[in-house]
């Protein structure tokens, strides 16, 4: 061990021997005139991308170019759920090498991320729903990924506050369970890439905004920044909500539409939800915080938007969803409220890889779900920008499908909310 | 406060006494409550620090005559007769906390400490710990709830606010004929004039307050809201409003404002800024500007022995007024020296020690502070200094949180010190403490130009005076941010949350440089008080330790509310039934009087009837074996119903179906499914000719809204110069549908004004005329293989005619379910939208390839048939299966051919099954790879824990030569 | 909250009472069977998405039901016009 490693050794040594003080968890560094990789977008895909390249491929001439603060975008704006419960072999696969990337990633990484596998419950509210939900954990057994279906009783046993009785306005027949979703502690997610990245020797570049891309040949040969331009083989994109803006630099367009997505918390209660719980019925899902939040989250707002601002119809229907399903909630008061700006494509599922640009690859239409993939989304992307190869699990997720309509929408076949 | 008016309440179960006009804080305060809360993480001794909004400690649970609160602050508490408020912090009290234990350890948990540990045995192992630890208060399992309103209104100039700046604004726009709403969070308006010593317009400013509030109050073009807090501000000028409604017993309920304005007056106000010493956290350290308050409104001291720490000139007039009350004033410590201190002489003329060019740095107590001790400049001894309480003065903060929400960066004002707002758009104006007034004078006149610019921009005109004030000023500041002595472990920055100077330092140090990173990282600012009082000094804090200005490390950002809101509030009235109505059928009543057990499908319908069997399962047989047999009756009102007419309707139709509408003669009916622009089957159903150039389609229940606007939106934008009107029809007309050998004969009981025998009404035609004496249009289609007729009448007329129907007893009609109707269709192979179909099923998966290559022209989303998606070879295609024993269930997995284990590849799901009676066998339909060509073969179908051994065959398994339905 | 005051019945409708309906000036081919799969798929799901000015179609859904079109800035949201749906923008 390390005396830079975190542990509670080194923890309880720099709390009685003040005089050795913990070194920056990234450098601040002014960008170099050339990489071997520059990434744009220093959110928790682009920050797991930098790691991946630099820890599993051997890429450490590496820069990632965040416009703000680091995990700033909708790392740091989402609701913290993962889970892994997709039905399509392909999606079940890609995402559920994000969550098993996430059970060791504490260890990997060397930083608690706070991975609290409380359990995911997809509400049953109806016939139709059971029957979705029966044929989800059937799909799900022959992918090798765990979820069951739980009765009513079991529901009300875990999730004491919801309103189950004959009086709901959507009754509550069961729940589908996924025992390994959860929660995890976003902004740990960011910090502790980035401290990995960047112990391997990436350069994290923060206020570092790019303006343009200097094509050369069809390939992209600088990256020219508000800090100047960077010189580069390869060029990873990252950026959700803005991904349209920066292919639009590279000559390219997407089928990506970016939509806010509103997030909010309570004040901070006593434990009284110990599980995720999403309502199809209302649209909404709610967990607690570790600080007693309750973090709730909901629909898409109706239009598209740059703007990382609450918007109070949506909020309205949200918190009127979460009272309807937890009437105690009653008597809580919402303390904050805000939107992240997610990239919505149309079958729900991201695009991952090879772009018309030779040396350009990409990761984003996560919408909804991106967090849950970090670790997965960063792997494939750090193994196209390695090896100019797309990862074999990211092959169904390329933008060429999208002119063969052969789409891969997981809510399409099931009617499940991301 | 009426000091006439007692009232009775009690404090984690000891009986006190206050009076109107207090809050919970001021009169725990004067029943010499110390200990109110504890901290978040150290648990140590909290107490009043505020005294409302900006207060980081007092967080109560409240239970007031009418309803329970988990968790306010007792600053914004009002007291009521009875009230019984606890502390919900501390274990086993308040008083006493075991959690304080951690204080031992702080040097170790310092901040982000928990991403450095916790990993071994596991974060589950230490998470259930930590999460019972945090949080403040629980709601109650059982609680009596408020009344809740919403309004809407709309006004010309919103002023938040209704101290002088904004009633000086208010009273200035009075007369002009514009519609002017003054909201503010105090019960009784007047701000800062019922505490501060000031007179305006040669009256005190108490009076001054109370004469313009009675004007404005009267004011028709005024609508002022006391107890009203603007807790959010939106784009368009959108602003939430929380209006408290109490009485005597306590907050009776609450009324949600959604108010535009064209204008906006910000008068907010502005709160004091603590100053950083050590032990800065022990109750009796409290903002000077509270202190005032407390004794000016509430006549209350929050200390016996009072001493001042201060940067600037307000903290002199606290002492002074304290003094005035009676307060023994100790001392008065400014960073400063003499010649800046304008009310020095005074101070010290009232008998006041004064100390400048001094600094805290050190304090004594734990439960309650004992001493300060201070150190005067280039002097090397500590002067111990007894008192029980210290007011401080770092400075102010504008309360401009609200046009935070609007995306507006606060800038720093080097020269006040202070964060203002200096890019407001043009409507918005921000007077008096909000822009940082430190002279009322000045705040008056601010609020005097605002509404002068309004009146410009509006066109009218203002006779009202300026406002004349006379008040000692806030007078100059001389920053002062970290102290040079004293242990940054024991100087809080966030009294909440614990963050302490230390925890800066170590978040620079780690490089959380960025605003954000240092919020989140030491947890500064997230609590319920948001970072009224902490949020700049950790600013300045992060500037001077990564040596930066001010103005570089930039500002964080508010978001709503401006205060917690109740969620109650937010949902309104909204909830059970008025959550989402419900859609009832129009003879909802009949089917009830007949035993229905209704489900919601989108439409309350009957799942099944009682009066047909004891149990579900029995009667859905019983329902399903009188349509095979004899005859049932289902209510399918539900069903769209849109009425196209017009020149072009026939053509119009053909666009959208896969079958060729055109076609279609007066009287004759066709089934087709419409698709999107992408291939994909969006809806299904029938298409009526009516007449010539007027149809009618027959939408699935779930689509009729979704049709409709699909058509419409067609129409207006792709096909404008079509002749078409399309109407949405599907309430005006009820719908019930008769099954079964025996229909005929039914319907013919009820003298159809046409002929109904099996040649002059054959099977996919439609007549209208009279039924049961009532105007009814008649199809002559099926749903379930047996002979039916669908009979639409005026919805009115719904009740009655299911009754007559199911009056015929002499051929024991039996109304039937959506259960048994749905499985009664599986039998026969038909499709339910929805459920044999998902987002990607073709037309050609269905078996309707045939039809699709018939057509010449053009319809939606036939291009997309011809991309490769559409014919690739491993299409998931409609087939029926028939289990070889067991019992298949909707939402079996196929396994792959060669795998009878999961896991394994698949290839496709059981989309409806159910037992057959007609074949006593477990039947169902699938989407499976490739189906069409695996006729015959034998697949493996998982359900739950069973593996079912199934035939692959036609989806029709009844009745496959349509021998009955031509009946 | 968006609102924008409808071009046929003239009413300030708000956004619960629209609805957006997609970027604005997407041509549909006038014989699909003509054109190539890429010009096809570009139609049915390449968006602009431009982070500034869109154009874009709304419907006055729980008004006079009819289809507009409007430019609106996607991070301010300011309206700049609002228009029938025969105008080009």
């Amino acid at each position: 061990m390390k005396p830079t490693d975190y542990s509670l050794f080194n923890l309880v040594r720099r709390g009685v021997w003040p005089g050795t003080a913990w070194p920056p968890a990234w450098r601040s560094v002014k960008p170099g005139l050339a990489y071997d990789v520059v990434i744009i977008g220093g959110g928790g895909h682009g920050l797991a991308t930098a790691y991946y390249l630099a820890a599993q491929y051997g890429v450490s001439r590496v820069a990632v170019l965040e416009k703000g603060w680091i995990g700033g975008g909708n790392t740091g704006r989402n609701t913290t759920n993962v889970r892994s419960d997709y039905m399509f072999s392909e999606s079940a696969a890609l995402y559920d090498l994000g969550l098993r990337l996430y059970e060791g990633l504490a260890d990997d990484i060397n930083f608690n991320i706070m991975l609290s596998q409380r359990g995911w419950l997809t509400l049953i509210h109806d016939q139709h729903q059971l029957e979705s939900a029966r044929h989800k954990s059937n799909w799900l057994a022959c992918n090798g990924v765990d979820g069951e279906i739980i009765t009513r009783s079991a529901v009300k046993k875990m999730l004491p506050g919801l309103c189950i009785d004959d009086s709901a306005r959507y009754p509550v027949l069961g729940a589908f369970l996924q025992k390994r979703g959860g929660t995890i502690r976003h902004d740990a997610v960011a910090w502790g890439f980035a401290r990995a990245a960047d112990r391997l020797g990436v350069d994290i570049i923060q206020n570092c905004e790019v303006t343009g891309l200097t094509m050369k040949g069809g390939r992209v040969a600088e990256v020219r920044t508000s800090l100047g331009s960077i010189a580069c083989d390869r060029v990873g994109v990252a950026v959700a909500g803005h991904s349209s803006t920066i292919t639009a630099m590279a000559g390219f367009g997407l089928p990506v539409t970016s939509y806010p997505l509103q997030a909010m918390v309570s004040e901070p209660v006593k434990p009284l939800l110990n599980h995720v719980v999403l309502s199809p019925g209302t649209g909404v899902y709610i967990n607690q915080s570790q600080k007693g939040e309750l973090v709730m989250g909901g629909v898409l707002d109706l239009y598209p938007s740059h703007a990382q601002r609450g918007n109070f119809p949506s909020i309205e229907k949200v918190v009127t969803a979460a009272v309807e399903m937890f009437p105690e909630f009653r008597q809580l008061r919402l303390m904050r409220h805000w939107a992240g700006i997610v990239d919505v494509v149309p079958d729900s599922s991201p695009i991952l890889g090879a772009t018309p640009v030779e040396n350009l690859f990409i990761n984003c239409g996560w919408g909804t779900g991106g967090f849950k993939a970090i670790p997965a989304g960063g792997l494939v992307l750090a193994h196209s920008l390695a090896t100019g190869r797309t990862h074999p699990l990211a092959e169904r997720f390329g933008l060429d499908r999208f002119r063969s309509n052969r789409l891969v929408d997981e809510s399409a076949a099931a009617g499940i909310a991301h | 406060m009426d000091r006439s008016h007692p009232l009775d309440f009690s404090f984690n179960g000891v009986a006190m006494k206050g009076y109107a006009g207090d809050t919970l804080a001021s009169a725990l305060l004067a029943n010499s409550v110390n200990i109110v809360a504890r901290s978040f993480k150290y648990r140590r001794p909290r107490g009043f620090f505020g005294v409302g909004a900006e207060d980081p400690n007092s967080a109560v649970a409240v239970q007031d005559g009418y309803s329970y609160e988990p968790a306010l602050r007792a600053g914004q508490v009002w007291l009521a007769q009875g009230m019984k408020a606890r502390s919900v912090s501390g274990w086993p009290s308040v008083e006493f906390d075991l959690g304080a234990v951690t204080q031992l350890f702080s040097r170790v948990i310092g901040a982000g400490f928990y991403y450095k540990t916790f990993k071994w045995p596991g974060w589950e192992f230490f998470e259930p710990f930590i999460r019972k630890a945090t949080g403040f208060g629980a709601p109650l399992k059982v609680a009596n709830d408020r009344t809740v309103q919403q309004r809407h209104a709309v006004c010309d100039v919103l002023i938040i606010g209704a101290g002088p700046a904004g009633l000086a604004a208010a009273t200035a726009l009075r007369g002009s004929g514009l519609k002017v709403f003054v909201a503010d969070d105090q019960k009784e308006p007047g701000g800062s004039c019922r505490w501060e010593c000031a007179r305006l317009d040669g009256i005190p400013a108490a009076a001054w307050s109370r004469q313009i509030t009675a004007k404005i109050a009267a004011d028709a073009d005024c609508t002022l809201l006391a107890a009203t807090t603007v807790t959010g501000a939106y784009e368009n000028e959108m602003f939430i409003l929380v209006q408290t409604i109490m009485d005597e017993r306590g907050v009776r309920g609450e009324r949600v404002w959604k108010l535009m304005a064209r204008y906006v007056v910000l008068a907010s106000g502005m709160v004091d800024r603590p100053l950083l010493f050590e032990g800065n956290d022990r109750p009796g350290v409290m903002l000077s500007s509270a202190v005032r308050r407390f004794i000016g409104e509430f006549g209350v001291s929050p200390a016996r022995r009072l001493a001042v720490y201060t940067n600037n000139d307000s903290a002199y007039l606290t002492a002074l007024q304290a003094k005035a009350a009676g307060v023994d004033v100790v001392a008065i410590v400014d960073t400063r020296s003499a010649n800046s201190a304008i009310y020095l002489n005074e101070a010290r003329a009232v008998g006041i020690t004064c100390y400048c060019e001094s600094q805290i740095e050190s304090t004594r107590g734990y439960r309650r502070l004992e001493a300060i001790g201070l150190r005067q400049a280039a002097t090397p001894n500590i002067v111990w200094i007894f008192c029980d309480g210290v007011a401080v003065s770092g400075g102010w903060t504008p309360a401009t949180q609200l046009a935070a929400h609007r995306g507006i960066k606060p800038q720093y004002d080097a020269e006040r010190s202070m964060f203002v707002c200096k890019d407001l758009p043009e409507s918005w104006f921000a007077v008096g403490g909000a822009n940082g007034a430190l002279d009322l004078q000045v705040a008056m006149d601010q609020a005097h130009a605002a509404a002068h610019a309004i009146a410009e921009a509006t066109f009218t005109t203002l006779n009202g005076q300026r406002c004349i004030a006379s008040a000692r000023g806030f007078g100059a500041i001389q920053p002062f941010w970290l102290p040079a002595q004293g242990n940054p472990h024991r100087m809080w920055v966030d009294l909440q949350n614990d963050v302490k100077v230390s925890d800066i330092a170590l978040a620079v140090q780690e490089n959380y440089v960025s605003v954000e990173h240092l919020k989140r990282y030491t947890t500064l600012g997230m609590g319920t008080d948001q970072g009224r009082t902490s949020n700049v000094n950790g600013l300045a804090l992060l500037a001077a330790l990564s040596g930066c200005a001010i103005s570089e490390v930039g500002a964080t950002s508010f978001r709503p509310p401006y205060t917690a809101t109740s969620m109650r509030s937010i949902a309104g009235a909204r909830s059970g039934d008025l959550y989402r109505p419900r859609r009832y059928l129009p003879a909802h009543g009949v089917h009830l009087a007949h035993g229905a057990v209704v489900l919601d499908f989108g439409w309350e319908r009957p799942d099944w009837y009682r009066s047909n069997g004891a149990d579900r399962e029995t009667a859905v047989r019983a329902e399903m074996a009188s349509v095979r047999h004899g005859v049932g009756v289902f209510d399918s009102s539900s069903l769209g119903k849109i009425e196209v007419t017009g020149p072009d309707a026939a053509a119009f139709l053909a666009r959208f179906y896969v079958s060729n509408m055109a076609t279609l003669k007066p009287g004759r009916v066709r089934y087709s499914v419409m698709l999107r622009e992408d291939g994909v089957i969006f809806d299904d159903g029938v298409v009526t000719c009516l007449a010539e150039n007027h149809y009618l389609a027959s939408p699935t229940s779930g689509n009729a809204e979704a049709v409709t606007a699909w058509f419409e939106r067609w129409r207006q934008t792709e096909w404008p110069h079509s002749r078409v009107a399309i109407a949405n029809v599907t309430s005006n007309w009820a719908s019930i549908a008769i099954a079964g050998p025996k229909a005929r004969e039914l319907l013919i009981r009820l003298e159809p004004g046409f002929e109904a025998s099996g040649e002059a009404f054959a099977h996919m035609e439609f007549r209208e005329g009279p039924v049961g004496g009532v105007p009814a249009r008649v199809a002559r289609i099926s749903f379930t293989g047996e002979l039916q007729y669908e009979i639409s009448v005026p919805a009115r007329y719904a009740g009655s005619l299911l009754q007559s129907l199911l009056a015929e007893a002499a051929l024991a009609p039996l109304p039937i379910g959506m259960e048994a109707w749905l499985r009664l269709r599986l039998e026969k192979g038909y499709i339910h939208l929805g459920s044999d179909t998902n987002g990607r099923t073709t037309p050609l998966d269905v078996g309707m390839g045939s039809i699709v290559s018939k057509r010449k022209d053009d319809f939606i989303g036939k291009r997309s048939l011809q991309l490769s998606f559409a014919i690739e070879e491993r299409r998931e295609q409609l087939v029926g299966l028939i289990a070889k024993r067991g019992m298949l269930e909707t939402g079996g997995r196929i396994l792959a051919r060669g795998h009878v284990r999961s896991p394994c590849p698949t290839e496709g799901y059981v989309t409806s099954a159910c037992e057959s009676p007609a074949l006593e066998r477990s039947i169902g339909l699938a989407l499976l790879e490739h189906g069409h060509q695996r006729n015959g073969e034998t697949v493996h179908v998982l359900c739950g824990k069973n593996l079912i051994e199934c035939f692959v065959c036609d989806p029709t398994f009844y009745d496959p030569k349509n021998e009955r339905l031509h009946a | 909250m968006i609102i924008l005051e409808c071009p046929y019945c003239h009413e300030q409708r708000v956004e619960d009472e629209l609805r957006y309906g997609g970027e604005a000036n997407i041509q549909r081919a006038t014989d699909p069977t003509a054109v190539s799969d890429e010009v096809w798929t570009d139609y049915l799901f390449m968006r602009t998405n431009p982070k500034g000015w869109r154009d874009e179609q709304w419907c006055c859904e729980a008004g006079c039901g009819q289809w507009f079109k409007v430019r609106r800035h996607s991070v301010s949201h300011a309206i700049e016009t609002v228009a029938r749906f025969d105008v080009v923008l």
